[in-house]
């Protein structure tokens, strides 16, 4: 928005300040002119939104000069980046803490930008090799953990194997309904897939839903949002089961003593991506560069909602307690899995038609 | 409309200097004054459905595979089965519920029986569904306050499984569509004119026959109307199949969403939509013939 059209549709409300406050609002704050570069950033609303801003839009704003806006559209990236593109108008540039599904799917759709290489090799100096991808950098890091109510059974199961044997650790189970992916990752490694051979191993669909279907027998409830997470424990309706790390142990602040074992689990990070199609390319990776060499910013970032970054300095500006509940805190991110999202794009559709099928039909 | 108005203004003489008001608007004033809500409406109601009826036939692979893909995925037919089996039996206990309401209340004589009649009712109605459906979360959980009651009082051991149960969703929904259909239904039961029945009753009917044989033929468009309203809003429900039922019993609002959010198959969910917007239509449809479409129209007024 120009200085000029925003004066004239001052003019044009004039009497109501709210609504000119609301416009100058619009430009992010700053005064803007014709040649100040203007970022989008799709985020997941607040917390999120506000963690985002303060930590890493308004200094990056503060060092570049450059304006950033920060739209909310939880869960609905891929679709709208879709939707975007049939109207030939992207409106985004970057994409905060894409999941990693919906981040292998839309680098694979084209609506992902391919990281240009110099930007790549000098994320590497500064980042681990496995938080640098062909199309982002990994970003709010959490793990899905085995959570159990201590009080509710009598044995705590100590790990995903345990999790799901159903027979030698009675109690109704839960776990994540959107992600086929993680469950059928961890039934699996309950059928004895090695952890370390997740990332490379090929799921046999047969062996882990019929795993699953023993898990469903047993099952309270499904979760399919953070809140519900903590949720289906707090009130009861499920006594152990798959968690977001996170959440695990916010439910044990809030006074329900919790048994959190991170064997056997699996690291799920998520991205920070530059939209394909975007007219700020190379800002929006000057962004990604931005934070990747910011590792107190992150930090703050992170602590603030309990994710974790990828970045070894973030550590630094983190204290013991909160670090050790972080999927990247060296202790829990050597137990955790990683999951073959490789495989899952090319045997996407039949994965999840047969979910769909398992959890609804 | 305009028939409706009693015509005295125009039919006295118009004193000469000063125009009687009339009641009647010209053609043209009447379609400007008309105009911008029918663009309104062609452009956010009557386009996106357009596309979204031609999507759900050319998008993917195009034809009827769209509406094939539906039928065989026996997620969405369990999941179209359940929001229909479910909405009946919302619309069922709306409908006994919400006619004793509405004849409560139009029966009520003392104004503030009749006042409190008419809070109880609305109160929810103006409430958020997402607020009405975590209460009922909180009053289902497993240590709930109906499940710790029952403990207490010794009637139950285990606490009852009821969140993320069919019967959760039936309560919520049925709380929540509880007062469109006593708003449908109040009309006719208000305008009811209950000497009809001492009528009948004096001429020999027992009380069921005067309210099976007076009653009921009078009131039925009400209950008609606010049936239908009641069962092709349920169809449509999102959030409280999603907090009170759980991930496995799912609406077909839930699946078209999976579709959009999380398989980003937006064809097989504009066939899904299609679907279900195709069984709304004709359930009002159908009540419009059989009521005429004026006492339907009484009821969305309501």
């Amino acid at each position: 928005m120009t200085i000029r059209s925003r004066s004239r549709a001052t003019t044009l409300l004039a009497g109501s300040a709210a609504a000119a406050f609301v416009l100058a609002g619009c430009g992010g704050g700053g005064s803007a002119a014709d040649d100040t570069v203007s970022l989008t950033i799709a985020s997941w609303g607040d917390p999120f939104t506000s963690a985002t801003r303060t930590h890493l839009a308004e200094p990056f704003m503060e060092e570049t000069g450059y304006e950033v806006q920060i739209v909310d559209a939880p869960g609905r990236y891929i679709a709208s980046l879709e939707s975007q593109n049939q109207a030939n108008n992207v409106e985004w540039d970057l994409l905060d803490s894409t999941s990693a599904p919906d981040a292998y799917i839309g680098y694979e759709r084209g609506l992902l930008a391919a990281m240009p290489e110099d930007v790549q090799s000098r994320l590497l100096e500064t980042l681990p090799e496995d938080a640098v991808t062909d199309f982002g950098i990994t970003w709010s890091i959490l793990g899905y953990i085995t959570a159990c109510v201590e009080e509710a059974v009598e044995t705590c199961p100590a790990n995903t194997s345990e999790l799901f044997d159903v027979q030698g650790f009675p109690g109704s189970r839960t776990s994540i309904s959107t992600s086929p992916m993680v469950n059928l990752s961890l039934a699996e490694v309950a059928a004895g897939v090695p952890v370390e051979e997740l990332s490379t191993h090929e799921i046999d669909l047969d062996r882990a839903f019929a795993t699953l279907e023993e898990f469903q027998d047993a099952s309270g409830a499904w979760w399919s949002s953070g809140d519900q997470n903590m949720q289906v424990f707090e009130n009861g309706e499920a006594q152990m089961g798959i968690s977001y790390s996170g959440r695990a142990y916010t439910v044990a602040e809030n006074g329900t003593p919790m048994s959190i074992s991170w064997e056997d689990g699996l690291y799920n990070p998520g991205f920070w991506n530059v939209v394909e199609g975007s007219e700020h390319t190379a800002e929006a990776w000057e962004f990604i560069e931005w934070i990747a060499t910011h590792p107190e910013n992150a930090a703050a970032w992170g602590v603030e909602l309990g994710y974790s970054v990828p970045m070894e300095e973030a550590f630094d500006y983190i204290d013991e307690e909160t670090a050790s509940q972080l999927a990247d805190y060296p202790e829990n991110r050597e137990q955790l899995g990683d999951m073959n999202f490789e495989w899952y794009v090319e045997n996407y559709e039949e994965v999840n038609t047969r979910w769909q099928e398992f959890l609804r039909g | 409309m305009t028939t409706q108005v009693p015509v005295r203004s125009s039919a006295r003489p118009a004193s000469a200097g000063r125009r009687a008001w009339t009641p009647h608007v010209g053609t043209i004033p009447a379609l400007l004054l008309v105009l911008p809500l029918a663009l309104v409406a062609l452009l956010f109601i009557v386009y996106p459905l357009v596309r979204l009826t031609l999507d759900a036939f050319t998008q993917g692979d195009g034809g009827l595979s769209n509406f094939a893909a539906v039928f065989q995925s026996r997620a969405i037919l369990n999941s179209l089965l359940n929001t229909i089996g479910m909405s009946l039996v919302v619309t069922a206990l709306c409908l006994v519920l919400g006619g004793s309401l509405a004849w409560a209340v139009a029966r009520a004589s003392r104004p503030a029986v009749k006042a409190l009649l008419w809070t109880s009712i609305l109160v929810p109605f103006w409430m958020g569904v997402v607020v009405k459906s975590y209460a009922w979360a909180v009053i289902f959980a497993n240590n709930g306050i109906l499940n710790s009651t029952l403990q207490n009082l010794g009637l139950t051991g285990e606490p009852l499984s009821l969140l993320y149960t069919r019967f959760a969703v039936i309560v919520g929904m049925t709380y929540t569509m509880l007062p469109y259909a006593v708003l449908a239904m109040y009309p006719t039961m208000s305008g009811f004119n209950a000497e009809l029945l001492n009528s009948a009753r004096i001429m020999g009917s027992s009380r069921t026959g005067a309210m099976v044989k007076v009653w009921l033929p009078l009131v039925r468009p009400g209950i008609i109307a606010a049936g239908a309203i009641v069962f092709a809003i349920s169809i449509g429900f999102y959030i409280t199949p999603v907090l009170l039922g759980g991930a496995q019993t799912p609406f077909m609002a839930t699946i078209i969403g999976d579709d959009i959010f999380a398989f980003f198959n937006y064809p097989r969910a504009a066939a899904s939509s299609v679907l279900l917007l195709t069984f709304a239509l004709v359930v009002l449809g159908t009540a419009m013939r059989f009521v005429g479409a004026k006492a339907l129209k009484g009821g969305l007024r309501a």
